[in-house]
């Protein structure tokens, strides 16, 4: 068992170099391009030249937030996928992503992102906790997943269909440019003002879901085996739909919707760590902030004139290798 | 003392009484038997006793203490469960979804130690699933299959042990296996409550059965008393064959009965 232990944080290691080397190549690329070099001695001694301002004040909060967000999505989806009991779940399930998406579109609608720069992330946030409530209310308490999965799918329809009519309404073509745009996703000009906003709902969201390994493996044995195990699964319930909402809401108030990582990064966490739900969650996490950095740093690319969306890319690396992994686990899926 | 008492246990469903009143009593060291047609409502008593559904006026004592005084770990201490036909999400090892049943032994954070093992070591020596432990749950037969979730029910190590239907959909070498092993877990003083439709291995296996239909408890007591003629005849209106092998009796349902009484009520 301890040599399991011991396998798990071995193979934890590497991804977690991933993620920092994804983190410094990303202080390297933008539109400056700036000498290793000097990138390196900006980290090691910053002073004031404008390669420092550009690394510890346009780079780092990006990269800071991009590493925040994608480890949200890939743990929220293992932690919504492990309560769920359904590896297509991912943090759209329960709503919290569109309705996010919907608050940000209101503000930008509403005019306010012009006068206030983080209206748009408020909103969003408001948006995806007045989803959290509605899920609660709607599903009562004893809601069997189900339940939680068919309320959640309404509020997610329901949230689409009011953006829609919210576009559709857009006082001009740049206002619905700006809804678009900001839907696809987007790590552009974040600054240590959005960490701020973001920061502390991300955080309480994770320390919500290191508390849930446990319950969500005793589920691999259904709802009622796992209570005879002693899991409260009212708490279990809170905990995730809580912990999920905080973190992808506030990952989204800040970034947009970006969808595939909290689908694909727990599949790729299980053929490496099992199907132990409790073991692919911080897998999961780090691979999902792999996978943003990555995706972040291909957005920087000139590639055409139109600057790619974070959304956009994500999905182009993830659906892929979703259908990948999903043809090479099939039989044991069965 | 691994007594388990549960009396006056009345469950409403929708609205709709699904148990009436039904009691069940376990003690150390012995197998009861929770028989009764289809619908009787016995996996709702033994979910009412788990507290897995609510029962009005609950009245379920372990060793003399309401169940309500005890904390959700604690009863998972004492009492384990193997579900009726339990389910298995991912296709996890099979050693890994044993050991599940350690969960209410751990404290958070806290790693399988030693002593975990030797509990593991056993519920598969037990259940001879040892040769399984590599395998991958989900690509089990299901004889196989229902033997690992068995083994993950006694590796809870609880003084209590109650099981839904372990021997339904089992071919017979199978079914004497698992209640071979239920026996030899009383032998350690665990106190067994099992379900069962084969009447036979209730009247072979078990010291003490509870009858039920429509959510009542029409009988108890031994397999000779409660699986009388006239029960056989009223409760499932069946006729048995009956007869010994070496001083153990068996029962063989053999006929159907067409009472006049369900005859008239059509």
């Amino acid at each position: 068992m301890t040599a399991t232990r011991k396998i798990y944080w071995a193979r934890c290691l590497p991804l977690c170099l991933l993620v920092f080397g994804a983190g410094f190549f990303s202080l390297l690329f933008g539109t400056v391009s700036l000498p290793p070099i000097e990138v390196f001695s900006s980290l090691i001694n910053p002073q004031d030249t404008p390669t420092d301002t550009i690394i510890w004040e346009i780079r780092m909060p990006r990269m800071i937030l991009g590493v925040m967000v994608g480890a949200s999505l890939g743990l929220s989806g293992a932690a919504l996928q492990g309560l769920l009991r359904n590896p297509l779940a991912d943090p759209g399930v329960i709503g919290v992503s569109a309705s996010a998406g919907l608050g940000a579109v209101m503000a930008i609608y509403l005019g306010f992102t012009a006068t206030f720069a983080l209206a748009l992330p408020l909103f969003a946030l408001a948006g995806a906790l007045i989803s959290t409530f509605l899920l609660f209310t709607l599903a009562n308490r004893d809601a069997s997943v189900l339940t939680l999965i068919l309320v959640g799918i309404g509020i997610s329809s329901l949230a689409v269909s009011m953006t829609s009519l919210v576009m559709n309404f857009a006082p001009n073509p740049f206002s619905l440019q700006d809804m678009i745009l900001w839907l696809l996703g987007s790590l552009d000009n974040r600054s240590y003002a959005d960490i701020r906003l973001a920061g502390p709902f991300i955080i309480l969201g994770w320390f919500l879901l290191a508390f849930v390994g446990r319950g969500l493996t005793a589920l691999t044995l259904g709802e009622d085996t796992a209570r005879t195990l002693g899991i409260d699964l009212r708490r279990l319930r809170l905990l995730i739909i809580l912990g999920v909402s905080l973190s992808v809401g506030a990952s989204v108030a800040v970034c947009g919707t970006i969808g595939f990582v909290g689908l694909v990064m727990p599949h790729m966490a299980r053929r490496f760590f099992g199907h132990d739900p409790s073991q692919i969650l911080l897998p999961s996490a780090l691979g999902g902030a792999f996978l943003l950095t990555l995706a972040d740093l291909i957005t920087r690319l000139p590639i055409s004139d139109n600057q790619l969306r974070l959304g956009v890319i994500t999905a182009f690396i993830g659906a892929p290798f979703f259908l990948y992994i999903v043809v090479k686990t099939r039989e044991a899926m069965r | 003392m691994n007594r388990i008492d549960a009396e006056n246990i009345t469950v409403r469903i929708n609205g709709k009484l699904i148990v009436n009143r039904a009691c069940l009593h376990a003690k150390s060291g012995e197998i009861v038997g929770l028989i009764g047609p289809n619908g009787a409502g016995k996996s709702t008593l033994l979910r009412a006793i788990l507290g897995l559904v609510t029962a009005e006026d609950e009245k379920v004592y372990l060793d003399g203490t309401s169940i309500q005084d005890i904390n959700l770990q604690d009863r998972a201490k004492k009492i384990a469960y193997a579900a009726q036909g339990g389910t298995i999400h991912w296709p996890m090892i099979v050693e890994r979804l044993i050991a599940l049943g350690r969960i209410p032994h751990l404290d958070p954070w806290r790693t399988p130690m030693v002593e975990d093992q030797a509990a593991l070591d056993r519920a598969m020596r037990l259940t001879d699933t040892t040769h399984l432990k590599d395998r991958i749950a989900t690509t089990l037969s299901g004889g196989e299959r229902a033997s690992v979730l068995l083994a993950r029910a006694i590796a809870v190590d609880a003084p209590i042990l109650i099981a839904d239907e372990p021997v339904a959909s089992l071919d017979p070498f199978h079914q004497l296996q698992v209640m071979n092993v239920l026996k030899s877990l009383t032998d350690n003083g665990t106190s067994v409550v099992v379900v069962l439709h084969d009447l036979n291995l209730a009247v072979r296996f078990c010291q003490r059965l509870y009858l039920m239909q429509d959510g009542k408890t029409v009988a108890y007591g031994t397999p000779e008393e409660v699986l009388s003629d006239d029960m056989l005849r009223t409760v499932y209106q069946v006729e048995a064959s009956r007869g010994q092998v070496n001083g153990e009796a068996y029962l063989l349902p053999w006929r159907q009965v067409k009472t006049h009484g369900q005859v008239a009520e059509e």
